[in-house]
């Protein structure tokens, strides 16, 4: 299963890495892009089945992207991890098609119980 | 009362833990000067005002920095010998203040994020009023297998 983790953080691209390494989940191909306008391009060039996204980027914002890939029709599951604990901002994510929103810092257990719908492996 | 506030410090420790993935323990300590940091993480809202700043010294900066990508301890204390920061340590305190955020935030009362990781002598004026603001929190940072540092929280 190939995942696509999103973020223009390397810190925090990593920090996902090692999560879902240490969630359990395994067999997974993971590829990285630094921001939403990447993540679009790699998104449909290497058509990830899984799409993990921060919402605050520079150049396409993590909303933008899931719009984006909305438009396009692209089937991948898209969750974003984010700092943003706001209401609106949850709504807004889910509203548009997010299959999970976890908050910025996150433990292995809430990470595993957030993705387990959506990743195989 | 712009409605802005900081954290308990269990919260605040419990942030630090669940970020870093390693015990942390915190007590309360004397301040990081803004005039003296190592970098002040700055929020503002979606306006452009400075709401809160989180200042820390050499020492939390390297050790913290280090901890968040697993960085080797021996790395942090080379930083703290140099007195200057890796490009990659940079990032993940940048990604580290970015989540701290948490410090603040409550609920659906506040929005600001981390716009700026400024040092101290490149302070915008707005950003070291807060230095005086009505919100204080001054926390020694011990994490398990690094070391200890120096935050000092401030919103207004």
């Amino acid at each position: 299963m190939k995942v696509l983790i999103v973020d223009d953080s390397k810190a925090m691209r990593l920090m996902i890495k090692r999560a879902l390494r240490q969630s359990g989940f395994s067999g997974l191909e993971t590829i990285e892009a630094s921001d939403g306008s990447e993540g679009l391009e790699k998104a449909q060039s290497q058509k990830p089945e899984v799409i993990i996204s921060d919402w605050n980027m520079p150049n396409m914002s993590g909303m933008d992207l899931l719009k984006a890939l909305r438009a396009a029709d692209h089937p991948a599951r898209f969750g974003v991890i984010t700092t943003e604990t706001t209401a609106d901002v949850r709504e807004m994510a889910l509203n548009e098609g997010a299959s999970f929103m976890l908050t910025k810092p996150f433990t292995a257990e809430t990470f595993r119980e957030a993705l387990a719908p959506v990743v195989r492996g | 009362m712009s409605g802005y506030h900081i954290s308990d410090p269990h919260l605040v420790q419990q942030l630090l833990t669940t970020l870093l993935g390693k015990e942390v323990s915190t007590a309360h300590s004397e301040p990081v000067s803004f005039s003296s940091a190592a970098a002040v993480g700055v929020y503002r809202d979606e306006g452009g005002k400075a709401h809160a700043a989180c200042a820390c010294d050499l020492h939390f900066a390297a050790y913290a920095s280090a901890a968040l990508t697993m960085i080797p301890v021996g790395a942090a204390q080379d930083t703290i010998r140099t007195g200057k920061l890796t490009d990659d340590e940079r990032a993940n305190l940048h990604e580290l203040m970015n989540v701290c955020v948490g410090f603040f935030n409550r609920g659906d009362v506040a929005r600001i994020r981390l716009t700026e990781l400024c040092d101290h002598d490149g302070l915008p004026q707005d950003v070291a009023a807060l230095y005086d603001g009505p919100h204080k929190a001054d926390i020694l940072a011990e994490i398990d297998g690094y070391g200890a540092g120096r935050l000092s929280l401030r919103c207004g």
